[in-house]
């Protein structure tokens, strides 16, 4: 036989063809939800099931985080709420409140690398605000969240930078205004 | 057994093999696997751990089948499908310019989507596509 007959598809064999297709499918969507059987649970963390704080995350110094902020190399994250943050904050840092978390966690975690160094601030040096919020960064895959040493009482008392109100250059920075 | 014959076999087994592999490490790293497709952003929040749970399963039951010579043509049909929508997925991931690893083989092969993606898959398309059309296992007798 030539190789021209052999390269033809006998069209008896399509419907058959397709309907194996579609056997394949299914036997290897079940097969994979058994072999996983988490993919049948809600992907998204939430605050049920991401840790409650991460006592195990280290704190960064004040200093240093006002080099990475003017580097550009480090994203702040405020974790306290709206009236808070409106009433000051560290220039650049992203707000995160507890009645949208879950919803900004998302966007942040489509926007900011999972490489990015990421600072959460709370008032004190580990309130329980901010390890929650950190806790959710590195459940979710972040390598390098830290927090701010001495929180945002202490960067407030040496002086260093602070602004009042909304602030876009963060949001801005990291693709937010989009 | 012809050339045809010959070429069948290797194809069916490079894309056994590159399956199984594919699939396997997937699905090992299952968290790692539906992060990369939370990244990509391209489909319903809720939708993604199924997607990411079936993909994995499906690559290996192609590529064991593959590699059985069993139901090629339905194999072949379901390879095409397969790589066609990667290479959509990967385009629509070019075309918005999102910084996400492709995941094609698990944790160990973490590469930026880029237009070279989409070239791979369309041309793994047609290696599939090509083995719809060529001499079955049974058909030409060989392993």
């Amino acid at each position: 036989m030539g190789g021209a007959l052999e390269l033809s598809l006998p069209p008896d064999s399509m419907r058959a063809d397709f309907l194996g297709a579609l056997a394949l499918l299914l036997v290897g969507s079940l097969a994979g939800l058994v072999w996983n059987p988490a993919a049948l649970r809600n992907a998204t963390i939430t605050m049920d099931t991401a840790p409650k704080t991460a006592d195990y995350l280290t704190e960064i110094d004040r200093e240093e985080v006002l080099r990475g902020l003017h580097k550009g190399s480090l994203c702040v994250v405020d974790s306290r709420q709206r009236s808070f943050y409106e009433a000051g904050h560290i220039p650049g840092s992203l707000p995160i409140w507890d009645a949208e978390i879950e919803f900004m966690i998302q966007i942040l975690y489509r926007l900011i690398p999972l490489s990015t160094q990421v600072v959460v601030v709370d008032e004190e040096s580990r309130g329980f605000g901010g390890r929650r919020i950190a806790g959710l960064f590195a459940s979710r895959g972040y390598k390098n969240v830290k927090l701010l040493k001495g929180g945002l009482s202490s960067w407030r008392a040496e002086g260093r930078p602070i602004i009042q109100g909304w602030d876009f250059e963060g949001i801005k920075k990291w693709g937010m205004s989009k | 057994m012809n050339k045809l014959a010959i070429i069948s076999f290797f194809l069916r087994w490079i894309l056994g093999i590159q399956f199984i592999k594919s699939g396997w490490e997937k699905g090992q790293a299952f968290s790692w696997w539906r992060d990369i497709i939370e990244k990509m952003d391209l489909f319903p929040i809720e939708s993604t751990g199924l997607i990411a749970g079936i993909i994995p399963g499906i690559e290996v039951v192609l590529g064991v089948v593959l590699l059985a010579g069993v139901l090629q043509r339905a194999a072949a049909v379901l390879s095409s499908a397969l790589f066609l929508g990667f290479a959509v997925v990967m385009f629509c991931l070019v075309q918005k310019d999102a910084p996400v690893l492709c995941g094609c083989f698990g944790p160990g092969s973490e590469y930026p989507v880029d237009l070279t993606h989409v070239f791979i898959d369309l041309f793994w398309f047609l290696v599939s596509l090509s083995l719809v059309f060529l001499p079955q296992r049974t058909e030409a007798g060989v392993a």
